[in-house]
């Protein structure tokens, strides 16, 4: 019968407890973490507010932002480099005697440790805070953004206490804390390489995504401008779950370990079957990448699970002698969960691909707008500054359309059930593929698909046709959307984009006259004339890809409000348009005002074409010359650019053109690469006229 | 007292104690010995609440000493593998146990570390093994234990210091009433000071008893029996551990109270018939050194 012992009654006050002579001890000797943590902080955090032309607002808006990624590595190395010092003498016989014969109980140690790392990590960030203060005065956005940094510190001292209590050494105990760090992150980006390898129209985008960014704090709060307060929240609670947790691994250590790996024999499988989880993704994408398709790719994942796991073993054992009765049965256990995992995915068990939500539980659609290289390249590139500064982020503004007419949605739903049924019939790898987002809001919760389709994938499908011809889709790429900001400049260029052919003489443009800037008093007749022509523009015309006429910068500006409450003017959106051949009212009134001539002047000068015969034997290798040939018939060349399509339609078997002109100083080509099909009357005439 | 009850102790699947009953009288010395490997580090480390049992505990004055600062405050233990802070001095372990150690004795610390003539300065991990030995025994020493623990105590000192660290501790036990248990393989040094024995086998308590009982019931006996003697049935009776023949001279180990081995062997009417006094050393070879022993085979 086991007997009772002292030690079994675990209380609240065991987790607790400050040792004020430990505390001392602790910052004395390790008085160097905060001190580099100083200077660390000083150079990204102060250094350049001293310098010229840097000021608050600057400051608020670069802090926590990737665009100063060094807060984010201080707030993760200098809690681990604290954590992994101060709980060091967990990892030898001898230190941990003799820190355990101290007359403090282990809770106490545990409080005073963290305590310790907290206050050598945060000393750093309040000076800095204070400097700053003192500098520039107080700010409460200022105050706020170091309390979340200071957040984020704790959070990380928190979790990666937890790594030392888990492991023996200091290596194991730096990798276990790299992998808590971004445990949610690894396993499920590890993951969506077979989602997206197996399942059609699987998405690690959207809310998935900001649900993982949310569970690794610092990429959260790092790479967001629009922190949810509700996370923030959880992440403060976290900080007392995770030292508490901590707290209890400590209490239930084996001291013994001190040197071991792992401390917790439970943890050993554990880490043993991320690890093998990892090696067996790797093992599958080595095998993808050698492109010997779907078999390959699974024996991949086995073979890689079962080397990965006996290596694994081996590291955990520290021995070579892993082959046993309980080995094995591991190993049986993994293959079988690996194959179980394979066959879900390979053969859709959970029914992912063909899901498609009823429209009556769609409260709206959104659908990605640029998934052909024709509405890629020759239409609407908007995007919003806005989220750079203390703006809501519009959605309106972003590349997708949102559809909430209740016809529209069930169109969505209708064009979703067509797209699912390409699936398996899709080839295994497209050289020149499209990618199609589409992602609903329901009536509770989310579900969001994307697929790489092959080129003409939905082209001819009724169901986008009507949707992309729909007011709603109109509506919201129309240049006038108040949403966009106030039009700030227009200007008009060439499509033609001219480098001289003797490139030491590349710094001469004479053709950059064609740039036409318009004045502020016609933006409201252009965008009209431009709108229209858009508006009306339809399907079929939308997904046709001649060459444009021009192109078109416009850029808005909006009324902001900045991090530091002060307003001003800011760019808000920005769109990039090609005047296509067909925006009659656009070229009527470029033509009234003598720039259509200006634009269209290097037609003129057309000398010469580069004709270029590409083909592939097959797809995924590259496409070979095949042959090649110098056009100099002027006339052929303008009418073959009429006709030409401005991407590949097929891979495999194609020509390219590549337009030369001659001004007074010099030939240059225009840049302009236009694409015919193999088989095309055009590239027919064009090969027979050639040299 | 020191109390040890029914302690077990698993690393992995070796079990280094199994059910360790152990007691130390307050003001006692109490000497632990045992072969290699026989749980000695691993019941002095339970016992001052570094390891946490699997079954079992130890007490001090009937307190457990796991989780138990109060306790541990009046523990001082030096272990084999010292530690000390990296970058610290002497000075500076000295003022740090302070602040953690309530009862430390600032006179005692500075008389001794002049006997001891160990700097005041200068990092403690660069001093010599012995004089690392001789700073722990100060540091715990000032401390003013009321119980001191010792794992191989005197290893690596020289003669003098090993001399002035019994006469501290001696002193201490019997001015102050301090409770020590030690370990060492020296067992002639622990013979001259321990009040009580206890021999390690296996993880398990085989002997515990004040060391004069101890002695006075093992003996070594030489006899000579005249020719035609049977030789059968000479020493029934008698607990014999070892038995050897030099010539007509027959040497036996026996543990037995001494009244019986001299009515037994007197019976026989020996030729020879000499007692003589068995040193702590030879204790420990006979009792551990059977037949099945693994030490058996090397001794015998």
């Amino acid at each position: 019968m086991r007997s009772e012992t002292s030690y079994s009654k675990p209380n609240f006050k065991q987790y607790f407890g400050l040792s004020g002579a430990l505390l001392r001890e602790n910052l004395k000797r390790f008085w160097a973490i905060p001190a580099i943590g100083m200077i660390c902080w000083f150079f990204a955090g102060i250094f350049p507010f001293i310098i010229e032309d840097y000021n608050r607002t600057n400051f608020l808006a670069t802090a926590a932002r990737p665009s100063n990624p060094f807060f984010a590595i201080f707030i993760l190395a200098f809690p681990l480099i604290a954590s992994v010092t101060t709980l060091r003498y967990l990892f030898s016989s001898g230190s941990v005697a003799a820190m355990h014969t101290l007359p403090l109980t282990r809770g106490r140690l545990y409080c005073t440790n963290y305590v310790s790392c907290a206050v050598m990590t945060l000393a750093p960030v309040a000076v800095t805070f204070a400097l700053l203060t003192a500098a520039d005065g107080f700010s409460g956005r200022m105050l706020a953004a170091f309390a979340l940094l200071a957040l984020l510190a704790l959070l990380y001292t928190a979790l990666f206490h937890i790594a030392a209590m888990l492991t023996g050494n200091v290596i194991a105990s730096i990798g276990v804390a790299g992998f808590l760090a971004a445990v949610l992150l690894g396993l499920l980006m590890l993951s969506s390489v077979y989602f997206q390898e197996m399942l059609f129209g699987y998405t690690f985008t959207n809310y998935l995504e900001a649900l993982i960014f949310r569970l690794t704090p610092v990429l959260h709060i790092f790479a967001e401008r629009a922190r949810s307060p509700v996370w923030i929240t959880v992440y403060a609670l976290a900080i007392p779950a995770l030292y508490a947790a901590g707290a209890a691994l400590y209490s239930r250590r084996s001291l013994e370990r001190a040197g071991d790996s792992v401390v917790f024999p439970a943890f050993e499988t554990v880490f043993t079957l991320v690890v093998t989880f990892a090696g067996m993704t790797l093992m599958s994408v080595i095998f993808q990448s050698a492109g010997w398709g779907r078999f390959p790719y699974n024996l991949g994942s086995v073979v890689g699970a079962a080397l990965v796991l006996l290596a694994a073993q081996m590291l955990m054992k520290k021995s070579v002698r892993i082959f046993n009765r309980r080995t094995l049965a591991h190993g049986a256990a993994f293959a079988a969960a690996v194959l179980l995992f394979l066959a879900v995915l390979s053969f859709d068990l959970t029914g992912f691909e063909t899901r498609v939500p009823d429209p009556a539980r769609v409260k709206a659609a959104e659908l990605s707008r640029r998934f052909t290289p024709a509405l890629d390249s020759k239409n609407i590139f908007i995007y919003g500054t806005r989220q750079d500064f203390n703006y809501d982020y519009e959605p309106e503004l972003s590349n997708n359309i949102i559809f909430t007419d209740p016809e529209n949605i069930r169109l969505v739903t209708e064009l979703h059930k067509g797209i699912a049924e390409l699936r398996g019939g899709a080839p295994y790898y497209y050289a020149h593929n499209h990618y199609l987002t589409l992602d609903y809001r329901l009536d509770s919760g989310r579900l969001s698909r994307a697929w790489t389709l092959p080129y003409k994938g939905i082209l001819d499908d009724a169901n986008a046709r009507a949707l992309f011809e729909s007011e709603e889709y109109k509506k919201q790429t129309d240049l006038r959307n108040p949403a966009l900001g106030q039009p700030f400049s227009i200007s008009i260029h060439s499509s033609a984009n001219y480098i001289p052919i003797n490139y030491d003489e590349m710094a001469v443009d004479s053709w950059s006259s064609t740039d036409i800037i318009l004045s502020s008093d016609v933006y409201g007749e252009f965008l009209n004339a431009l709108s229209e022509d858009m508006r009306n523009e339809t399907w079929d015309e939308l997904i046709s890809c001649p060459t444009a006429v021009a192109g078109l910068d416009i850029e808005y500006q909006a009324n902001v409000e900045y991090a530091d409450g002060s307003r001003g003017n800011t760019t808000s959106a920005h769109a990039n348009i090609a005047v296509m051949p067909y925006y009659t009212r656009t070229i009527e009134w470029l033509t009234a005002r003598g720039y259509y001539e200006r634009l269209t002047e290097w037609k003129k000068h057309i000398v010469s074409a580069e004709l270029t015969h590409l083909i592939s034997s097959s797809l995924p290798y590259s496409p070979v010359i095949a042959d090649s040939a110098d056009i100099n018939n002027p006339a052929l060349i303008l009418r073959a650019l009429d006709s030409s399509v401005s991407e590949m339609w097929d891979h495999t078997d194609y020509w390219q053109m590549i337009v030369t002109v001659e001004t007074g100083d010099g030939r240059y080509t225009t840049g302009l690469v236009a694409y015919f099909p193999g088989d095309s009357p055009t590239a027919a005439a064009l090969r027979s006229a050639a040299n | 007292m020191i109390e040890i009850t029914g302690l077990t102790k698993q690393f992995d699947k070796k079990r280094a104690l199994d059910g360790l009953d152990l007691h130390v009288k307050k003001g006692s010395i109490y000497g632990l010995i045992g072969v290699n490997g026989s749980g000695k580090t691993t019941a002095l480390k339970a016992a001052v609440g570094i390891l946490r049992p699997d079954e079992g505990e130890a007490r001090m004055d009937g307190e457990p000493v796991y989780e138990n600062g109060a306790v541990k405050a009046r523990v001082g233990f030096i272990p084999d593998d010292l530690y000390f802070f990296g970058v610290y001095g002497l000075g500076e372990c000295a003022a740090f146990y302070r602040r953690l150690y309530p009862s430390w004795n600032a006179e005692r610390y500075a008389a001794m570390r002049e006997k001891l003539g160990l700097p005041e300065r200068g990092r403690v991990t660069r001093f010599s093994k012995g004089m690392q030995k001789q700073a722990a025994f100060l540091l715990a020493m000032s401390a003013m234990p009321d119980y001191l623990i010792l794992d191989e105590p005197i290893d690596g000192l020289d003669p003098l210091v090993r001399k002035l660290v019994w006469k501290c501790i001696v002193d201490d036990v019997a001015s102050r009433n301090m409770t020590v248990l030690v370990s060492s393989h020296n067992l002639r040094e622990m013979e001259g000071i321990c009040d009580s024995i206890g021999i390690l086998d296996g993880g398990k308590m085989l002997i515990e008893r004040d060391l004069d009982e101890l002695k006075s019931d093992i003996h070594k006996v030489q006899a000579a029996f005249p020719a035609g003697t049977p030789d059968e049935g000479r020493y029934n009776g008698l607990n014999v551990l070892h038995r050897e023949t030099r010539g007509t001279v027959e040497l036996l180990i026996i543990r037995s109270p001494e009244e019986t081995v001299r009515e037994i062997i007197g019976a026989k009417n020996p030729l020879v018939f000499d007692m003589l006094p068995l040193s702590l050393e030879e204790i420990f070879i006979y009792e551990l050194g059977g037949e099945h022993s693994a030490l058996g085979n090397i001794i015998f």
